[in-house]
C-alpha cells in the first residue's frame, strides 16, 4: 500500500526538472517563454483523515466524481464543529484540494480535487467541447451539487450555498458533479451517509446502477434550489442515462470525436508537456481500481480512457489512496495513506517562464518612461 | 518606401481594431504575467506612437482608473473575503454578524489567496479598460466620427458622443489644472478638488452646446427628402442589426457564453445592419473633407492587434491552465510560448507604424 504512494511522488519530483531543461532548452533556441501546467489534484494529508470520521465529533466530506469518471472520495474533517463550522470549513478541514471562480471566490466551488481540469471536455449539453475556465459561475449543466445528510439519514440538496450551511457535527458533506442533470436529477452522492461504527448494520453500499437521483424512492425532496445560481436554467427532458460499468456512451461522441478542433486535447502538442499517448495509464499500481474488477466503484469511467494524453501518467487521480473499495460486507475498506499533496505548496523557486515575462514587461516599461521623458525634453 | 514613414495620423479605425484585439486577448485571461505583458505592450505602443494632443496625454488617467480597479477588488477581497486559502498574511479583528447574514464575513484572515484572486480578476478588467483608453489616446475621437459611414450618421454620432466622454474630461482636467499651476495655486486635498470640479463641469457644459450648434449648423439630424416609413424601416433595420451585432460580440468575446449566441448571432446582426445601412445610405448623401485613408500602415496596425486576439483565442482551447493560472495550491501564474509569442506581436506597431503628426492643426480641434 505505501508503496503504491511513493511512486507518484517520485514521478512528479523529477518532472519539474525535465520541464526546466525543456523551457532552458527553449530559451537557448530564442523561443522564449515555455511553460508547463501544473497538474495539482491531491488531497491534503496534513488536514483530516482518510475514511468516514470514526466519533461524532467530526464531519465526514464525500466527494462523488459522478460522470467526470475516477472514483470518490472519503474523507474525514475532525472538528471541533461549531457554529462557524461552515461547508467550506468541512472541505478544507478534510484536505480537499478546492478552487472556486475568479468571481465568487470560494463561495461557488468550481473544482474538486482539480476536476475538472482546466483541459478536460465536459461535453455539457449543447456545448460538447465545454472546458471549466472556474472564471466565472459554472453552467447549470455541468457543476459541483451540494449535498448535506445527518449520520444515517438522507442526502439532501442543500439550499444554501458553502460557506452559509453550517455543517452538522457528525454528520455528512457530500459533493457529486452533476452533469446535464435537471433540478430532478441531480445526482446524490453515491455513498450512503452513515459511519461505519455508529450502527451495528453499516451499510456503506454503493448503488450499482447509475445516480440514484434516477430512483424515485431516494428521492426526498425537490432539488429546487434558489440559493444556487448555477441551478437556475434546468432542461426538462434531460435525463441521466444510467451508466453500466465503465461503458464508453456516458460522453457523447462529442467529447472524443472531433480532432480537428479538439484535437489538441487529446495530444500532448504542446511543449514542456510530457505524456506518452500510447502508454496505458498504471492504473493497478496507481491505486485506480481495474475497469471490471469486483472493487470498482459504478460509475467509474477511468479519464484515461476518455483524456488519453490529458493527464500525466503516473500522476496522483483523485481518490488515490482513499478509494473506497468494497470489503466483504460491503463495508468500504480504506487503503491507508495518500498521496503528499504538500511538495505542490512548496515553492521551487519562480519558472523560468514567469521571470522571462517579468523582464520582458520591465523592459517594455523601462523603454517607454525613457521614450516619454525625451519626448517631453524634445517637447520644451 | 520613404513616404510609409512620413509622419501622419493613422485611420482612427486601425488603432481601435488594434486596442479591440488587445483587449479581446486580454479578456481571455487571468494570468497576471501575461496581463502585465499586454500592459506593458500597449503603454509602450501608446507612448511612443500617440500625438501630443490632449486626448493623447490624457492616458495617464486611464492607467491610474486601472490602479483604482485592482486596488478596490483587493480592498473588496480584504472587508469580505475571509478565509479563503492557507498563506494567512495578517489577521484583523473580526466583526461578527447575526445568523441571517451567515457566509457573509467581515475582515478576520486575510490570505495571500484570497487577495491574489482579487488582484487577478480586477486586473483582467483594468487592461480591458486601459486597451479602450489606449484607442482612445492613438485615435482622434473626432476623427473616428468622419470615418463613420454615411449611413451610420445618427448611431455613429452618439456612440462617438459616448466614447469620448471621458477623454474630453480628461482633457479638461489637465487643461483646468495647468491654468492652476500657472495662477500659482497650490491647493491639495478637497479644495483642490473644488477648484477643478466646477470649471471641467462649466466646461463639460460649454463643450456639449458647441459641440449642438456645430452638429447642428452641418446639417445633422436632418431628415432630407425621406418619408417618415423609409425611415422608420431603416431605423428599425439598423437597431435590430445593431443589438445583434452587441450579443454576437460579448457572445465572442465571453467564452462562457452558449456558443448560438456568439458566431451565429454576430453573422445575423452584421447582415441586418448591413441591410438597414444600405437602405439608409442609398439616399444619404454627404461629403468628407480630408478623408482619413486605409493605407499598408493602418492594415499592419489593425492585423497586429486581431492576430494577438486569435492567438489567446487558440492557446485558451489548446493549454487552457496556464491561461488561468491555480491559487490553490498557490502556483507562480507560467507563460506558455504561444500566448506570449501573440501578444508580442501587438508590440510591432510601436515600430512598423509611422508616428503620429504633431502639426498644430491636427492637434487642435
Amino acid at each position: 500500500m505505501n508503496r503504491r504512494q511513493v511512486t507518484p511522488r517520485r514521478d512528479r519530483s523529477s518532472r519539474p526538472r525535465r520541464h526546466w531543461l525543456v523551457r532552458g532548452a527553449a530559451f537557448v533556441l530564442g523561443l522564449g517563454l515555455v511553460g508547463a501546467p501544473l497538474t495539482a489534484s491531491a488531497v491534503d494529508p496534513s488536514r483530516g483523515t482518510p475514511g468516514f470520521c470514526p466519533t461524532e465529533e467530526g464531519v465526514t466530506v464525500v466527494i462523488d466524481f459522478g460522470k467526470l469518471g475516477g472514483t470518490a472520495i472519503v474523507r474525514c474533517a475532525p472538528g471541533p464543529v461549531g457554529p462557524g463550522f461552515t461547508g467550506h470549513s468541512a472541505l478544507v478541514d478534510a484536505g480537499i484540494q478546492l478552487q472556486g471562480t475568479r468571481r465568487w471566490g470560494e463561495a461557488f466551488i468550481c473544482r474538486l480535487e482539480n476536476r475538472p481540469a482546466p483541459d478536460e471536455v465536459i461535453p455539457i449539453k449543447g456545448r460538447e467541447k465545454y472546458k471549466e475556465p472556474c472564471i466565472d459561475t459554472p453552467p447549470a449543466a455541468g457543476y459541483w451539487s451540494y449535498w448535506w445528510a445527518a449520520n444515517g439519514g438522507q442526502w439532501q440538496y442543500s439550499q444554501w450555498g458553502v460557506k452559509n450551511r453550517n455543517a452538522i457535527r457528525g454528520g455528512f458533506e457530500g459533493w457529486s458533479f452533476s452533469l446535464n442533470a435537471t433540478a430532478e436529477t441531480n445526482p446524490k452522492p453515491r455513498i450512503t451517509p452513515r459511519r461505519p461504527n455508529s450502527a451495528p448494520q453499516p451499510t456503506n453500499t454503493i448503488p450499482t446502477q447509475g445516480p440514484s437521483g434516477n430512483n424515485p424512492n431516494e428521492q426526498q425532496q425537490p432539488n429546487n434550489n434558489p440559493g444556487n445560481p448555477g441551478d437556475q436554467g434546468s432542461l426538462p427532458g434531460d435525463t441521466i442515462t444510467t451508466i453500466p460499468g465503465n461503458s464508453r456512451p456516458t460522453y457523447p461522441s462529442g467529447s472524443s470525436g472531433g480532432p480537428t478542433q479538439n484535437g489538441a486535447t487529446n495530444q500532448p502538442s504542446w511543449p514542456g508537456r510530457p505524456s506518452t499517448p500510447g502508454q496505458p495509464a498504471p492504473t493497478s499500481s496507481n491505486g485506480v481500481p481495474q475497469p471490471g474488477a469486483p472493487t470498482t466503484l459504478p460509475p467509474g469511467l477511468p479519464r484515461d480512457g476518455l483524456l488519453p494524453g490529458g493527464e500525466q501518467p503516473g500522476a496522483p487521480r483523485p481518490g488515490d489512496g482513499d478509494t473506497p473499495t468494497p470489503g466483504s460486507n460491503g463495508d468500504i475498506a480504506w487503503s491507508g495513506g495518500e498521496p503528499s499533496g504538500s511538495s505542490q505548496n512548496v515553492p521551487k523557486g519562480v519558472p523560468v517562464s514567469t521571470m522571462l515575462t517579468g523582464f520582458a514587461v520591465l523592459i517594455l516599461l523601462g523603454g517607454a518612461v525613457i521614450t516619454a521623458q525625451y519626448r517631453q525634453a524634445r517637447r520644451s | 518606401m520613404t513616404a510609409y514613414w512620413l509622419p501622419r495620423n493613422l485611420h482612427p479605425a486601425a488603432w481601435w481594431l488594434w486596442a479591440l484585439g488587445l483587449a479581446t486577448a486580454a479578456s481571455r485571461t487571468t494570468n497576471p504575467m501575461l496581463l502585465a505583458l499586454i500592459l506593458s505592450v500597449v503603454i509602450f505602443v501608446v507612448i511612443n506612437r500617440r500625438s501630443d494632443a490632449p486626448w493623447a496625454v490624457a492616458f495617464r488617467l486611464y492607467l491610474s482608473l486601472g490602479a483604482f480597479i485592482v486596488v478596490m477588488r483587493v480592498v473588496y477581497r480584504i472587508i469580505f473575503g475571509g478565509g479563503e486559502g492557507d498563506q494567512i498574511l495578517f489577521t484583523l479583528p473580526e466583526i461578527p454578524l447575526p445568523a441571517w447574514a451567515a457566509g457573509i464575513r467581515l475582515f478576520g484572515q486575510v490570505t495571500l489567496e484570497s487577495l491574489l484572486g482579487g488582484a487577478y480578476d480586477g486586473l483582467r478588467l483594468a487592461t480591458m479598460l486601459i486597451c479602450v483608453g489606449a484607442a482612445n489616446a492613438l485615435a482622434n475621437p473626432k476623427r473616428l466620427l468622419k470615418s463613420v459611414p454615411s449611413a451610420l450618421y445618427e448611431a455613429g454620432s452618439a456612440v462617438v458622443v459616448a466614447v469620448s466622454v471621458f477623454p474630453q474630461l480628461a482633457e479638461s482636467v489637465v487643461r483646468v489644472g495647468r491654468a492652476r499651476r500657472l495662477r500659482g495655486s497650490t491647493e491639495r486635498g478637497i479644495r483642490a478638488f473644488r477648484a477643478v470640479a466646477i470649471p471641467v463641469l462649466e466646461d463639460a457644459l460649454d463643450r456639449s452646446l458647441r459641440l449642438a450648434a456645430a452638429m447642428d449648423s452641418r446639417g445633422y439630424g436632418r431628415s432630407g427628402a425621406l418619408t417618415g416609413g423609409a425611415r422608420a424601416v431603416t431605423g428599425a433595420l439598423l437597431v435590430t442589426g445593431l443589438i445583434g451585432i452587441c450579443v454576437g460580440v460579448y457572445g465572442v468575446l465571453d467564452g462562457t457564453t452558449p456558443r448560438y449566441l456568439a458566431g451565429p448571432m454576430l453573422a445575423i446582426g452584421v447582415a441586418i445592419a448591413a441591410t438597414g445601412m444600405y437602405s439608409a445610405g442609398r439616399r444619404v448623401h454627404r461629403t468628407m473633407y480630408r478623408p482619413d485613408h486605409w493605407r499598408l500602415a493602418e492594415l499592419v496596425a489593425a492585423g497586429c492587434g486581431i492576430v494577438a486576439a486569435i492567438v489567446l483565442f487558440r492557446s485558451s482551447s489548446v493549454d487552457p491552465a496556464n491561461l488561468n493560472p491555480s491559487l490553490r495550491p498557490l502556483a507562480w501564474p507560467e507563460v506558455d510560448l504561444l500566448p506570449a509569442v501573440g501578444v508580442l506581436i501587438a508590440l510591432l506597431p510601436a515600430w512598423l507604424v509611422p508616428p503620429a503628426a504633431n502639426d498644430l492643426e491636427e492637434a487642435g480641434r
